[in-house]
């Protein structure tokens, strides 16, 4: 449940976020121009060299517009919720408008740990959310594929089958067809993937893709971006709307000493629990904390 | 009017600025990048050697890359004295041309000095601007007599343009890196402190609210990390008791 004070406050801050990427777009583009103009004035021996420099702002003022748009269209979507007060539907996420943006049905951000061990993970719906959640729990998928390959990873179709045994049945049960996974990797630090799910062209990751995907990459490095180790929130606002997957690290916990084992041994019981039941995995940790479940 | 040793430069110059230009997600240090800066710059414009200054935190001129002894002899005879042309370009943001005699000599006649044992006759200050604001000044020493021409001046700001972007860049790619890297350790800190939670939890028999609670108590008892202590619960080296 969200106050209304703090909704409000929501959409204030996505408009001012979506203003101030407007003016950093715009500043990219003044300076864009200019070099443009340079490149017919100046010697054309100087040429090329402005040409490059246009080119990049124009990639950089690119990037800030996708950013503006999404905040802009999240204000729209949290206003109209706001509006409609229909208590029975989620609050909108930041996520929606990322998937908006890159044209697809659905989008989900994972963030990994070392060892490829899932420490964050933010969605743009409830689809999205189980599509993560058979990832997880059947250890195989885009997300994974697209970090430890350092490369975008697609699959439509059949194709989903054959690539992923498990994951891609249990997403085509989810109506998913086709799925484009990009690493986020900026500065080269590859923190993760950005997944799309039911993306308009399956069949490329073009460069509007890559466009939103440094753009998902730079907001999670933002400078309202102050994450500070322990219990403190996270404030980036991409972060803000993720799960820490909390729960399932304290069942991991409690089934190690239980069974005497690793963690990643105990993650992989839990796994196989969930598999097993047919059950989210998030479920099964939730038993395991409340101790109404026990392993082995 | 252009002579034929500079028709051939042309090529280079351009490859270079445009190699300036495509620093951003390129392997390399600020140090390189700026020696390279450096190097290059005297070789394209004819020059015998060259400095670049960089304002430290404070705001005053440090030489960040230098070709050869004598350009980091005199920018820091200049910054020690805390005037000359270098200063001056930082301050105004406009390019200079001096010859040391005797401009430069009337102004600042230690510096000319200076300039005289090292055999340079004229020098050359460039501002490195980004919007309003001077980041830095590229130093061009030669030992010609005459004033550079309109051609060398543009490339030369052109080059001073370029610098600053890629340093720019550089800058922004470091901070990114920084940021990242720091992310990347919070989010593993938050797995090992949810993991040793649920250790303690099971270990105890307490749920695991509890179990943080009395993870917390420990750290800031022992005075230390929550995030090591939390490691050392996993790697089981550490006993927590209920009291």
């Amino acid at each position: 449940m969200t106050a209304p004070g703090e909704s409000d406050r929501s959409v204030r801050d996505a408009l001012m976020r979506a203003d101030r990427e407007c003016r950093r777009a715009e500043r990219a583009a003044e300076f864009a121009e200019r070099h443009e103009q340079q490149a017919f004035t100046d010697p054309p021996r100087l040429r090329e060299f402005h040409l490059r420099l246009a080119v990049m702002l124009r990639r950089v003022e690119t990037q800030h517009v996708a950013a503006a748009k999404m905040h802009t269209s999240h204000a729209v979507r949290l206003r109209s919720w706001i509006d409609s007060a229909d208590g029975h539907r989620s609050m909108p996420r930041l996520m929606a408008s990322v998937a908006e943006a890159a044209g697809a049905d659905g989008a989900a951000i994972t963030l990994f740990g070392p060892g490829l061990a899932e420490c964050v993970t933010a969605v743009s719906d409830n689809t999205a959310k189980a599509a993560q959640d058979a990832e997880f729990t059947l250890g195989e998928g885009p997300a994974r594929d697209a970090m430890r390959r350092h490369c975008a990873v697609r699959a439509t179709g059949t194709g989903l089958f054959r690539r992923w045994p498990n994951y891609g049945p249990a997403v085509a049960r989810l109506g998913i067809r086709s799925i484009a996974a990009i690493p986020i990797d900026p500065a080269g630090v590859p923190l993760g993937t950005l997944t799309l799910f039911g993306p308009r062209s399956p069949t490329t990751i073009d460069n509007g893709l890559r466009t939103i995907a440094d753009t998902v990459a730079t907001m999670l490095l933002s400078e309202d971006a102050t994450f500070i180790t322990g219990d403190a929130a996270p404030t980036s606002c991409l972060l803000a709307e993720a799960d820490h997957r909390a729960i399932i690290h304290q069942a991991s916990g409690i089934v190690s000493v239980a069974c005497g084992c690793s963690i990643p041994d105990a993650l992989a019981l839990i796994r196989a629990r969930a598999f097993a039941d047919d059950r989210p995995i998030e479920s099964v940790a939730s038993d395991i904390v409340a101790r109404t479940v026990r392993l082995p | 009017m252009t002579t034929p040793p500079r028709q051939s430069l042309s090529h280079a110059a351009q490859a270079f600025l445009v190699g300036l230009v495509d620093t951003l997600g390129a392997d390399f240090e600020s140090v390189e990048f700026l020696s390279t800066f450096v190097a290059r710059s005297v070789v394209l414009l004819e020059f015998s050697f060259a400095a670049l200054l960089l304002p430290d935190s404070h705001g005053v001129l440090e030489v960040a890359a230098h070709s050869q002894e004598p350009a980091r002899n005199l920018s820091h005879i200049e910054i020690a004295s805390g005037e000359g042309p270098c200063i001056d370009a930082h301050r105004t943001g406009l390019a200079c041309w001096y010859s040391v005699d005797p401009a430069l000599a009337e102004r600042w006649p230690d510096l000319a000095d200076a300039a005289r044992r090292a055999h340079i006759t004229t020098v050359l200050v460039v501002p490195m601007r980004h919007r309003r604001e001077v980041i830095g000044v590229l130093t061009l020493l030669g030992d010609r007599h005459t004033r550079p021409g309109a051609d060398t001046l543009q490339l030369a700001q052109s080059l001073a343009e370029a610098a600053t972007i890629g340093l720019l860049n550089l800058r922004t790619l470091r901070q990114h890196e920084q940021t990242a890297t720091h992310l990347q350790a919070a989010l593993t800190s938050r797995v090992l402190i949810e993991q040793a939670k649920g250790i303690l939890a099971e270990r105890l028999g307490v749920g695991v609210g509890e179990a943080f609670a009395l993870l917390r108590g420990h750290a800031r008892a022992h005075n230390r990390n929550l995030h090591t202590v939390a490691q050392e619960i996993i790697d089981g080296q550490v006993q927590i008791t209920k009291h």
